[in-house]
């Protein structure tokens, strides 16, 4: 014998309410798309029928509010209604197409169901507009039971829906709550959706999708836009770009982000499927490199995946976000091209978004690549700025390099540019694509001291000494000497390091405090390294200390002032010395304390 | 705030606003020397933590053990002052990403999983992630026997506060069936993160591009096709999923899309010659192997590709002799194989060049 759970469906409301509700205001949103597949039904019959959807709300003193929806649907029967909550476990997936047009009456059953988070009884009033026959009216209880009878009023075809608010939900059944939420989810809906209560009557999305009206001009267009933008998501947004695409029929506006946007940021972005609200993290309709806006778009045609964040990837969908890049590249192209104070605006927040949209499409670089600003030793320039100047662009794909080097570079008078950051090396090493002529040449700081002035023969002689000892006092740490002439003048010496000597020095200072273990596994990551380090002691000759040391003839005093100067040059570099380097300054100071006082001296 | 520590979070404030990759970790490596200059060790602390979780999602082991190195010293003489889940949550990427030095020996890479271990058992792990780090050392050795012990014990610990994510343990397993030719189980393994079930960091990217194989394997193209293009559109735009570019262009090259694995070579060849996790640039260079041989045997003996300097030169007309590249990544990914089988003492990775060549006689 085959027996029934018997499921007390109150329990499995609450444990529902607390999973597959996400949000216990859901149940606007279910009801409301009761009523638009109601209404859909209702047009396959009759295609001119006109919808409406009306939310009221009634607060009795004393008694807790009510709500009822209308709709102008097709209507159910008695049969209906009999078999829509048997058939609710059936359906309880949505279709894969986010539409719940598979089984009408299960759906209907399913968004009825999530009404007993809010409500403890509901009750449907119904007349099917297929068939001929009384209203029925449906009385369920959260307890799973429900009662069915005809009724003798002769109403016009479609559903009503009553509820009483529960305890504790009536935060959700204010008038300023139902409002908002009705324009949240039914803002783009084709026919009116009406809010009524004491304040009055409203419909909430009188003027449909504002991208969809007729204005009297451009300019009333955008402002009416921005507006809506603003309203929407309390954003003041630099502009408004309206997308469209024939893959997918999609529509809507994209939001030029205010501030710059964070590249890690999830792309969010609100959805709504056939004018339903279905999504406001939708993060794959548009193109990676579009994370300067934030869009609302309608969609009628792609396939939502079941956690109704994305979309299936196919080539619908590839196609759709091709044309949707488009709206945005062009909105961009008319902007330089027309209006170049306004796109010096955009570009001032949102270069990166340019620079990212350049390195990813080789239209765009041909296109945006003058424009696209770069830090550089003359300050902020644009790359059309840097190739007008002329001579080469020296760049460092390092920001570190780039600030260790950029005061010394500034003092010899020439333009270094900073191409440490996401998609700047890239696109600037991709230049001879567009310009042949342009001269390009990425430095590090090794040639960039190969810039400084060289010494004469004769200065060459006298320094000769000095980077003797030099070199033997610095060979114990990887560290080459030489001699240029440079600016600042005050500075005695430049100490400067590659990113991989840098990294060498990171190894070394973990290695003195790591245990026997990981000194073992940082060995075998030297081991890795064969090519000998780029870092420079480079003295300046043009600094008097140094002119100075060029005519000392003491080995020891020389190795002394080495020492220093080396500390002196680290420190400057900021880089964070090794007990060993410590060291060095203690008996570099040493040496000279006793050159003065004599060893014994105390 | 003084100045050196207002520098730090000016740093570190840049850095976050970037996504993974070289520009981010240049600048936490220096926030991490200004923060060494202050002398400030907690500072300097965790400066290296950011450091390190950055290093790990850029696909720069190397940087992640020198500064977990320091941070591990500091923890050890003062175990009170630091975050005792930190250092351990971190000591996990440290064996999984100090597997790809060949230059680090066994015996080492044993000693720090073995101390690793003992660190977990004294904070009461159920050693759940222990074992799994085990298995994957073991099944990169390719001592399986010893691999499928490692799982069943991984079977008996219950999850804890130093377990993986659920994702990761998911795309781990994959990976674990599907290099003992799993297929089924691999998929199996896949599915929650497939299903959208569960997400993290680097999911579903990784496990959109591991089902592939299982997938193909399984004769299941169309559905494979879908997720291909999926999991391509989430690791395109990010250097260091060398593996990830791998199976994608192992994938697209045995479905016969030819347009397509030519632009996933190009683009993704120079990061994988770059990238310093070698066992991941031998995945790659099997792929592209697989990929030159096939046109070879297709008779498009010169084909016009975009190469880093590193290859052979192109003919005059651009194009290049896909024979010669061919041997080129062949012998490139035997240099590699022989050192991680010297590494290991085993013969792994000669295996998985075997594999691969089978797989070539079996497209002739």
């Amino acid at each position: 014998m085959t027996l029934r759970f018997q499921v007390n469906l109150r329990g499995i409301i609450d444990l529902l309410s607390n999973h597959l509700y996400s949000r216990p205001e859901v149940f606007v949103r279910e009801l409301l798309q009761n009523g638009v597949d109601a209404i859909t039904a209702r047009q396959q019959i009759a295609a001119d029928h006109a919808g409406e959807i009306t939310l009221s709300l009634t607060s009795p003193r004393g008694r807790p509010p009510t709500l009822e929806i209308t709709d102008n649907g097709v209507g159910l029967t008695a049969d209906d209604l009999h078999r829509f909550l048997a058939t609710v476990g059936e359906s309880s997936k949505r279709d894969g197409e986010g539409r719940r047009g598979g089984d009408f009456l299960g759906q209907f059953g399913i968004g009825l169901l999530s009404c007993f988070v809010v409500s403890d009884e509901i009750v449907v009033v119904t007349r099917s507009a297929r068939e001929a026959g009384p209203a029925v009216e449906w009385r369920g209880r959260g307890d799973g039971t429900y009662s069915i009878r005809a009724l003798e009023a002769d109403l016009a075809p479609g559903t009503q829906v009553f509820l009483n608010c529960r305890p504790g939900k009536e935060e959700l059944f204010r008038p300023d709550t139902i409002r908002d939420l009705a324009l949240h989810y039914g803002v783009l809906l084709p026919y009116p959706v009406r809010v009524m209560s004491q304040r009055g009557s409203v419909v909430v999305n009188e003027n449909g999708a504002p991208w969809r009206q007729e204005y009297r001009g451009e300019k009333a267009r955008k402002q009416e836009l921005l507006r809506f933008g603003k309203q929407t998501f309390g954003t003041p947004f630099l502009d408004a770009i309206e997308l469209r695409s024939r893959a997918g029929k999609v529509d809507g506006v994209a939001f030029v982000l205010p501030h710059p946007a964070n590249l890690n940021a999830r792309r969010a972005h609100r959805v709504y499927l056939r004018n339903m609200l279905l999504s406001e993290e939708a993060d794959n309709l548009l193109p990676d490199w579009a994370f300067f806006v934030k869009a609302i778009v309608n969609v009628d045609d792609l396939r939502p995946t079941a956690s109704r964040e994305s979309f299936y990837e196919d080539e619908r969908l590839e196609t759709a976000r091709g044309e949707l890049g488009d709206c945005l590249r062009d909105y961009l192209l008319r902007l330089a091209e027309q209006e170049p104070g306004r796109f010096e605006r955009f570009l001032s927040v949102h270069h990166l978004a340019l620079k990212a949209l350049a390195a990813q499409d080789d239209e765009c670089y041909r296109l945006f690549i003058d424009w696209l600003p770069f830090e550089t030793t003359r300050g902020r320039q644009t790359v059309r700025e840097l190739r007008e100047a002329g001579g080469t662009l020296r760049y460092v794909d390092d920001v570190a390099i780039y600030h260790q080097m950029e005061k010394v570079a500034a003092a010899q008078g020439f333009t270094l540019i900073n191409a440490g950051y996401v998609y700047e090396a890239e696109l600037l090493s991709r230049l001879p694509e567009v310009d042949e002529d342009v001269a390009l040449e990425r430095m590090d700081p090794a040639t960039l001291t190969q810039e400084f002035e060289e010494l004469t023969t004769d200065e060459q002689d006298r320094v000769y000494h000095l980077l003797d000892v030099a070199g033997e006092v610095l060979r114990p740490f990887h560290c080459r000497a030489e001699a240029r002439k440079f600016e600042p003048r005050d500075l005695p010496a430049l100490f400067s390091a590659g990113s991989e000597a840098r990294f060498l020095r990171s190894v070394e200072q973990s290695k003195e405090t790591a245990d026997a273990l990981f000194q073992g596994v940082l060995e075998s990551l030297e081991a890795n390294r064969t090519s000998m380090p780029g870092t420079e002691l480079v003295f300046n000759y043009r600094n008097t200390l140094i002119s100075r040391l060029t005519t000392v003839q003491s080995r020891d005093i020389l190795r002394r002032a080495v020492e220093v100067l080396y500390v002196q040059g680290l420190l400057l570099a900021q880089q964070p010395l090794t007990a060993r380097e410590l060291s060095l300054l203690t008996s570099g100071l040493t040496g000279f304390l006793d050159a003065f006082l004599g060893p014994d001296n105390p | 705030m003084n100045s050196i520590t207002a520098q730090v979070a000016e740093l570190h404030a840049k850095a976050s606003g970037l996504p993974h990759g070289p520009a981010q970790v240049a600048l936490l490596e220096e926030a991490v020397r200004l923060a060494d200059l202050s002398q400030d060790v907690e500072l300097a602390f965790d400066v290296r933590d950011t450091l390190m979780q950055c290093a790990c999602f850029s696909g720069r082991p190397d940087v992640l053990l020198v500064a977990f190195a320091w941070c591990l010293a500091q923890y050890d003489r003062d175990p009170q002052r630091f975050n005792s889940f930190n250092i351990l949550w971190k000591y996990k990427w440290v064996i999984s990403d100090g597997i790809s030095f060949p230059d680090l020996s066994r015996a080492r890479l044993e000693g720090l999983l073995a101390d690793m271990e003992r660190r977990f058992r004294e904070a009461g792990s159920t050693m759940d992630a222990a074992w799994r780090l085990r298995r994957e050392l073991l099944m990169h050795f390719g001592e399986w026997p010893q691999s499928r012990s490692a799982h069943a014990e991984v079977q008996k610990c219950a999850r804890d506060w130093l377990s993986d994510c659920p994702a990761c343990v998911a795309v781990n397993d994959c990976r674990y069936f599907s290099a003992q030719r799993e297929w089924t189980l691999a998929l199996e393994a896949a599915q929650p993160v497939l299903q959208k079930r569960l997400s993290c960091a680097e999911e579903p990217h990784r496990t959109l591009a591991e089902a592939l194989r299982p997938l193909l394997e399984l004769s299941r193209v169309e559905e494979a096709q879908a997720y291909q293009r999926w999991g391509y559109r989430l690791v395109r735009n990010a250097q260091h999923f060398v593996r990830e570019h791998a199976c994608h262009l192992h994938f697209l090259t045995r479905t016969g899309d030819a347009a397509a694995a030519k632009r996933v070579l190009e683009r993704h060849l120079p990061g994988a010659l770059e990238s310093v996790q070698l066992d991941e640039r031998f995945e790659f260079l099997l792929a592209a192997r697989l990929w030159a041989q096939g046109l070879v045997e297709q008779g498009k003996k010169r084909l016009k590709v975009r190469l880093p300097p590193a290859l052979p030169p192109a003919d005059d007309a651009g194009k290049s002799d896909m024979a010669e590249l061919s041997a080129w990544f062949a012998e490139q990914a035997g240099a590699l194989a022989r050192r991680f089988d010297a590494r290991n003492g085993t013969t792994a990775f000669q295996k998985r060049i075997d594999d691969t060549e089978e797989l070539i006689l079996g497209v002739r």
